[in-house]
């Protein structure tokens, strides 16, 4: 049985679910499943160009394996472009590496400090609740 | 509560950048007296570290939140290593908005 898969750290998990393409005929019923770190992966490299070395350790997995999650989500884009395949996050072992709050009064999303507890940092509303 | 807006222009109407080191004005609020400030982003053209040195730059102030759409990894392990909140605005949250709901 091969060993599993450490856990990929991820910042933050994206706010949509996927991509469709658009203008086509016959859409295609194929589909493309982009895991949650390889689009971390994506988005640290060629986003907020970080090299491989930084990106791997913002994920906590070694430069290897890093190089591994980026080809592999290269791979599934250039699948999903040309196969005209719809995108969808999902799947993949990442948990996220700091927690996100939102307060459902100022429809804000917020990060927590260890002293101040779980309050909105605007309108001091305990009516919070934590993003999975 | 001194509070950083990353903004897409420099007045009271002006929406949340959505996002923080390639916006191009900050405000810096200080909800005890009131008093706004705005600053234009000198980093918002590097090809990298804008977020970090914008962050560098707002620590000066002393700021306790930082309010922007979204936020790069390294900025995110800055605030978190510096103690300042971070706040994700929604896109059409203006600054007015924003101050307001701030409890007074």
């Amino acid at each position: 049985m091969p060993r599993t898969k450490k856990n990929r750290i991820i910042q933050r998990a994206p706010n949509f679910s996927g991509f469709k393409p658009f203008g086509v005929q016959n859409p295609s019923t194929s589909e493309v499943m982009l895991h949650y770190e390889e689009y971390e992966a994506i988005k640290l490299y060629d986003y907020d160009k970080l090299n491989q070395e930084e990106a791997s350790r913002m994920m906590h997995v070694s430069r290897p394996t890093f190089t591994r999650i980026y080809q592999s989500a290269k791979q599934k884009l250039a699948k999903a472009l040309v196969e005209v395949a719809v995108i969808s996050f999902e799947g993949g072992k990442a948990i996220i590496g700091i927690a996100w709050y939102t307060c459902t009064d100022c429809d804000i999303a917020f990060s927590i400090n260890n002293d101040n507890g779980t309050k909105c940092p605007l309108c001091g509303s305990n009516d919070v609740t934590e993003n999975k | 509560m001194i509070i950083a807006l990353a903004l897409s222009e420099n007045h009271n109407n002006s929406q949340i950048d959505q996002h923080f080191g390639r916006c191009d004005w900050y405000c810096i609020y200080n909800s005890e007296n009131k008093e706004k400030k705005f600053i234009a982003n000198p980093n918002r053209d590097n090809d990298e570290g804008a977020g970090c040195n914008s962050a560098e730059m707002l620590l000066e102030y002393n700021i306790n939140v930082a309010v922007a759409g979204r936020f790069g990894n390294k900025v995110t392990v800055f605030f978190r290593q510096h103690n300042v909140q971070m706040v994700i605005a929604k896109e059409d949250q203006t600054i007015e908005y924003i101050i307001n709901r701030i409890k007074k």
